[in-house]
């Protein structure tokens, strides 16, 4: 044990050979608990597209509330699954020693973009003309299916070659390790990759390139979504916090993601040596500083809203917080904020595996139930066309066909990561043996310590 | 002059290093070898010349174009077609941002895949000369050389503990001195 009390990660005291070893190793044998995870995702995807059908595509566009839940699952993933690899790209930037078992476990989620990208094209039936009513767009011609298409297909092309360039040196070790096939998928997705001086220096700086421009574009869609699905929808809605707020708390659920995935994939994913103490520290620190920025954006935007007490603002506050939704809003507030404060404030909560797994479990639940609320603020006002919120509509309850799609949509998103996962190694094997050449273990008076070194 | 490459394999650092020696011994420069790892070492490790690049190229010029582009389509279109409404402005700036934003962040990154699909050279038809231990962990020591000079490249190589030499021969085709684990074409 080190002087901090964590015990010092062993796999620093790996050989190359061994993580590459090990690397493909879990490619090649992924066992029985694989496979039975994926037919239950399968089946709920399954169940997914067929309640899409039977329920909101036969009722067609013209009433937009039974779209709700398509749309709240389509935030949920978005602010997840989309989200994930602004931690990846965050921590790349910061050069951090720690995170590097961690980027390739926030990265793969990046995989499952189509899901939400197929979501969000379902959904534009569901936009009236921006003529007319409060908008981004101010009655742009094509706005707002052409403009925010274009900032979705974007988004959905950077992510997958963001995920390509950084998964293509290990391409290359899993098609000269792995799969002796010279045609092979691993020999053809690695191309003519030879590991050169060059190659390396392009690679660093592509994805970072790569990675910024995917965290710009996800902050500007992201901007669009809330503007587009929400704001824009709520007569007399004018808030310049909440976007702040969506990508905010959209982080938040990134980390909260990325926790419980490392934690899965040291239960059962053999990861175990990769993803120790250091990583549930690291990202249970930064879920902590997420949580209380959660609290200052909600509480940026209420203020105002509560000190004007125009009748319309009275209503905006029942209708969000505090009447129609309180028993979800109860839940955000519980599971978001006093979740992480109360739980990972202490140091020996953070310092665990179990707690920061525990409060980001939480918190998923606490971002669904978010945009389960705010879907169902967007999708249920009748008279978007009105120039102020002058009453209350009713709460808006799911159906049997809203949890289904619910449920099966997320298990989508999960099946096409397990997928990716067979072609794909979690932690990064390059990443991993990148780290060996800066770190050693030394004995320093009679604790085991970490000396990094820093070429840059 | 017509070049050939040879490709020594190393086991560790160590002698990884003690080759790039090798090669200088025998008055060859930093810019006569490459070095092959399966993951980034520091920096300079191997006494290697830099890599080189104009990647950050790729993202100035597709992000100009995109934003061209951008300016082309929102101001293009209301100054061909003015429609003054209510005495306000021509030009509704605030919207034409989010579409110029689109479109400087779609040029920025089409033309960076671009640029690191052309950089990294990876059209490249053959894997020419290399070896598949260097993706389990051996380092390759990678010399390319004019003709006249092949073999004594070869034997600095051949001087340090290795565990494989891969070359060209004259013919062009990949002789790997240390089957089964051989030079891939």
């Amino acid at each position: 044990m080190s002087s901090h009390g964590h015990s010092v990660p062993r796999v620093w005291s790996l050989s190359p050979r061994e993580i590459a070893a090990d690397g493909t190793r879990r490619i090649g044998e992924l066992g029985s608990l694989y496979r039975l995870g994926l037919i239950i995702a399968a089946v709920l995807a399954a169940v997914g597209v067929v309640s899409v059908i039977a329920g909101p595509l036969l009722q067609g566009y013209s009433d937009r509330s039974v779209w709700t839940y398509v749309t709240a699952v389509f935030f949920f993933l978005m602010s997840t699954v989309a989200a994930a690899p602004c931690l990846s790209v965050a921590l790349r930037l910061a050069r951090g020693h720690w995170r590097r078992p961690v980027n390739r476990v926030a990265e793969i989620w990046v995989a499952a973009l189509i899901v939400p990208a197929i979501l969000f094209f379902l959904l534009q039936g569901t936009h009236p003309t921006s003529e007319g009513r409060s908008s981004l767009w101010m009655g742009w011609p094509g706005a707002p299916w052409l403009w925010s298409s274009i900032m979705m297909i974007a988004l959905v092309i950077c992510g997958y070659a963001f995920l390509y360039f950084s998964s293509r040196p290990d391409f290359a070790i899993l098609r000269d390790q792995v799969d002796d096939n010279p045609n092979g998928i691993f020999a053809r997705l690695a191309g003519t990759w030879r590991g050169t001086i060059k190659q390396w220096a392009v690679h660093d700086r592509g994805l970072s390139y790569i990675g910024v421009f995917y965290v710009m574009l996800f902050v500007g869609m992201m901007t669009i979504i809330s503007s587009d699905f929400i704001i824009g929808m709520v007569p007399g809605y004018h808030s310049s916090i909440f976007p702040v707020y969506w990508v905010v708390t959209s982080f938040q659920a990134a980390i909260a993601l990325t926790l419980v995935t490392a934690a899965v994939l040291r239960k059962f994913g053999g990861a175990e040596k990769y993803l120790e103490l250091d990583q549930f520290w690291g990202l249970s620190k930064m879920l902590l500083a997420l949580g209380l920025l959660w609290f200052y954006f909600w509480w940026s935007e209420f203020i105002i809203t509560w000190y004007g007490r125009m009748p319309y603002e009275v209503n905006f506050l029942r209708f969000f917080f505090f009447d129609t939704y309180l028993w979800l809003f109860v839940i955000v507030i519980g599971f978001c904020f006093l979740a992480p404060l109360l739980g990972l404030m202490w140091n020996f909560v953070r310092r665990s595996y179990t707690g920061p797994t525990v409060v980001a479990s939480l918190v998923l639940i606490g971002i669904l139930a978010d945009r389960i609320r705010l879907a169902s603020i967007g999708y249920t006002i009748p008279d978007i066309y009105e120039s102020y919120f002058l009453s209350v509509p009713d709460a808006h309850y799911p159906g049997v066909f809203d949890v289904l799609l619910t449920v099966g949509f997320i298990g989508a998103a999960v099946g096409v990561v397990l997928v990716a996962m067979r072609f794909i190694a979690v932690p990064s094997i390059w990443e991993m043996t990148g780290g060996l050449w800066l770190r050693s273990q030394r004995k320093y008076k009679k604790a085991d310590v970490i000396v990094i070194g820093k070429p840059e | 002059m017509a070049f050939r490459e040879v490709l020594g394999v190393y086991k560790d650092l160590d002698t990884a290093v003690a080759a790039t020696d090798a090669l200088a011994d025998a008055d060859f420069t930093r810019e006569d070898f490459d070095v092959l790892t399966n993951a980034p070492y520091p920096e300079g490790a191997f006494g290697e010349e830099p890599g080189r690049h104009r990647l950050f190229m790729f993202p100035l010029i597709g992000a100009a174009s995109g934003f061209s582009v951008g300016l082309l389509i929102t101001a293009g279109t209301q100054l061909a077609y003015p429609l003054v409404t209510y005495g306000m402005p021509l030009l509704s700036i605030p919207p034409m941002i989010v579409i110029m934003y689109e479109g400087t962040m779609l040029g920025a990154l089409i033309f960076t895949v671009i640029g690191v699909l052309f950089e990294s050279r990876l059209p490249r038809l053959r894997l020419g000369v290399y070896d598949k231990r260097i993706t389990a962990g051996s380092i390759g020591i990678l010399a390319r050389v004019p003709e006249d000079r092949f073999d004594a490249a070869a034997d600095a190589l051949r001087s340090i503990e290795h565990e494989n030499i891969v070359l060209e021969d004259d013919n062009g085709d990949i002789i790997s001195e240390n089957e089964p684990k051989g030079a891939q074409a």
